[in-house]
C-alpha cells in the first residue's frame, strides 16, 4: 500500500471562523476511510479542499505526490452532498460528458447500473426524482476507475433501502487499489465497510486509526465511540 | 480539453438560441405579411384598422425580439459563466481535469460566436421584416466595400478594436462574478466594481483620445483616427490580459464554493 493523500498543517478559515485547524494526515491507498464528525466539524471543508473546490488558508495537500490541480482532478472522483447535474441535460448527455472528460470513466458499467434502476438514458435530468438524481450522480462517480473517491454524505437524507443500495454500489464498484473517503455522521450504517476512521471535531483531528484497532482498544463499536466522543 | 468544453457549451446555447432565432424569424415574417396586407387594404375599411393594430403589435414583438436577442447574446453568456462555475453546477465543472483558464477561454469564445451569429440573424431577419431592406443591405455592402478598398488596414484595425472592446467587457463581467463568489455572494460589491470599472474605462478612453489629438501634428483626420484606433487596441489588449489574469487567479486560487 502506498501513500495516496497527505495533508500538512491544513487549515481553512471562513472570515474569523476556523473550519479546519492544522490537519496532518497521511492516507494510504486501498482503504475505505470514514470521515466522521458532527455537523459543522469540517468534514465537507476537508473534502472540498481535496477536490479543489476550496483553497486552503494555510497548509498543503498532496494527492499521489501532486498538488491539487487539473492532474489530481483526473484521479479523484468526487460526490458532493448536493445535486450538481445540470437540469437541461439528458442522462445520455451527462454520460457523454463524463466520457469526454474522464479517461477512467467506464460507460458500460454506468449504463448497466442505470438500467438496473430502470433509468432511461434518454430521460431529461429535470424529470428525475431527487432520489434518482442522487443515484445517477453516485453511479457516475463510482463508474470511474479513480484512485481516490470522495463521497460527501452519500447516505444522508435517504431511506434505509436506498442506503443499502448506495453502500452496495460503493463496495462493488470502487477500484480495490483506490481509497474511498466517506464523510458521514450516520456511522451505524457504514461501520461494517470501514477500514480506517478519521474523527474530527470543530476542525481539529480527534482520532485517526484502523477501525478494528480502535474497536479493540476502546472495547466498543465506532458508532458507540462516536456517541461518547461527541455527546452534547 | 478546450474543444470538449466548447462542444458542451455550444450544445447548451444551441438549445436556447435556435428556438429564439426561429421565434424571431416568425415575428419578422408576420411583420412583413401584415405590412403587405395593410398596404393592400382600403384606408377607410375596418379591416385596415384591424390590420394596422396587428401590425403595431407584431412590430412591438419584433422590436422586443431584436433587443432581447442581443441582450441575451451578451448577458446570457455572463449569466452562464456565473451559473456554470459558481453555483451547484460549479461542483461538476470545477472538479473536471481542466485548467481554470480553459473555462474562461471557453466562455469567451462561446460569447463571441453567439454574439456574431445573433448579429447575423438580426441583419438577416431585417431583410425578411422590411421590404425596403434590400436597399439597406446594398448600402451596407457598398459602405463596407468602400471602407475596405480605401483603408484595408484601418478596417482590420477597427474590427480588432471592436472585438477587444467586447472581450474586455465580457472579461470585466467574469471578473466581477469571480469577486462576488470570492466574497461570499455580495452582489452590491459586484455592482460597485462593475460600475466603477466602466467609469474608469470611460475616463481613460477619453484621456487617451485627448492625448492622441493633442499630440497630433498632422491635422490629417484619417491618420489621427488610425493612431487613436491603434492606441485603443493596445489599451484594450492590456485590459483584457489583466482581467483574464485576475479572473483566472480567482478561479484557480480563491475558488469559494461554500
Amino acid at each position: 500500500m502506498s501513500e495516496l493523500l497527505k495533508s500538512f498543517n491544513l487549515s481553512k478559515s471562513y472570515g474569523k471562523k476556523e473550519a479546519l485547524c492544522g490537519l496532518n494526515l497521511t492516507l494510504e491507498s486501498g482503504k475505505i476511510i470514514g470521515l466522521l464528525g458532527p455537523n459543522g466539524s469540517g468534514k465537507t471543508t476537508f473534502i472540498k479542499m481535496v477536490s479543489g473546490l476550496l483553497t486552503p488558508t494555510k497548509g498543503e495537500i498532496l494527492i499521489d505526490g501532486k498538488e491539487v490541480g487539473a492532474q489530481t482532478k483526473a484521479i479523484v472522483s468526487y460526490l458532493p452532498e448536493r445535486t450538481y447535474i445540470p437540469d437541461w441535460m439528458h442522462v445520455n448527455d451527462i454520460l457523454n460528458f463524463f466520457c469526454d472528460f474522464y479517461a477512467d470513466f467506464r460507460r458500460d458499467v454506468a449504463e448497466a447500473m442505470l438500467s438496473k434502476l430502470n433509468i432511461d438514458t434518454s430521460q431529461k435530468v429535470k424529470t428525475l426524482s431527487k432520489g434518482n438524481k442522487e443515484k445517477v450522480q453516485l453511479i457516475l462517480v463510482m463508474s470511474r476507475n479513480a484512485k481516490l473517491y470522495l463521497l460527501d454524505e452519500p447516505i444522508a437524507g435517504v431511506d434505509p433501502a436506498a442506503r443499502d443500495y448506495i453502500l452496495d454500489t460503493i463496495i462493488t464498484n470502487y477500484n480495490p487499489e483506490a481509497s474511498v473517503i466517506i464523510s458521514t455522521h450516520l456511522i451505524q450504517d457504514i461501520e461494517r465497510v470501514l477500514d480506517d476512521v478519521i474523527m474530527i471535531q470543530n476542525g481539529h483531528l480527534k482520532l485517526f486509526g484502523s477501525a478494528d484497532q480502535i474497536r479493540e482498544e476502546k472495547g466498543m463499536s465506532i458508532d458507540e465511540l462516536f456517541r461518547e466522543v461527541f455527546r452534547c | 480539453m478546450l474543444g470538449k468544453l466548447l462542444k458542451h457549451e455550444t450544445k447548451y446555447f444551441a438549445q436556447r438560441f435556435i428556438p429564439f432565432y426561429i421565434a424571431y424569424a416568425i415575428s419578422a415574417i408576420l411583420l412583413r405579411l401584415s405590412s403587405i396586407f395593410v398596404q393592400s387594404q382600403d384606408a377607410n375599411s375596418t379591416s385596415y384598422v384591424i390590420a394596422n393594430i396587428f401590425l403595431v403589435l407584431v412590430s412591438i414583438l419584433y422590436g422586443f425580439g431584436t433587443a432581447g436577442l442581443m441582450l441575451f447574446a451578451i448577458f446570457g453568456n455572463v449569466s452562464r459563466f456565473h451559473k456554470n462555475l459558481f453555483t451547484d453546477e460549479g461542483y461538476l465543472m470545477n472538479t473536471l481535469p481542466v485548467p481554470s483558464y480553459n473555462h474562461i477561454l471557453c466562455k469567451l469564445i462561446s460569447g463571441f460566436i453567439w454574439y456574431i451569429i445573433s448579429c447575423g440573424v438580426v441583419y438577416g431577419v431585417m431583410f425578411i421584416a422590411d421590404s425596403g431592406s434590400e436597399d439597406i443591405f446594398s448600402l451596407l455592402l457598398k459602405q463596407l466595400t468602400s471602407m475596405i478598398s480605401e483603408s484595408p488596414l484601418g478596417t482590420i484595425a477597427m474590427l480588432v478594436c471592436s472585438a477587444l472592446t467586447y472581450a474586455a467587457f465580457l472579461l470585466l463581467c467574469y471578473m466581477c462574478e469571480g469577486i462576488t463568489s470570492k466574497s461570499g455572494g455580495r452582489k452590491v460589491l459586484t455592482a460597485v466594481i462593475l460600475i466603477g470599472c466602466i467609469v474608469v474605462n470611460a475616463i481613460i478612453s477619453t484621456v487617451l483620445t485627448a492625448i492622441v489629438l493633442t499630440n497630433s501634428d498632422t491635422g490629417n483626420i484619417s491618420s489621427n483616427n488610425m493612431t487613436m484606433i491603434v492606441s485603443k487596441i493596445i489599451y484594450y489588449a492590456i485590459v483584457c490580459v489583466g482581467l483574464f489574469f485576475i479572473t483566472n487567479n480567482i478561479i484557480k486560487n480563491h475558488l469559494n464554493l461554500e
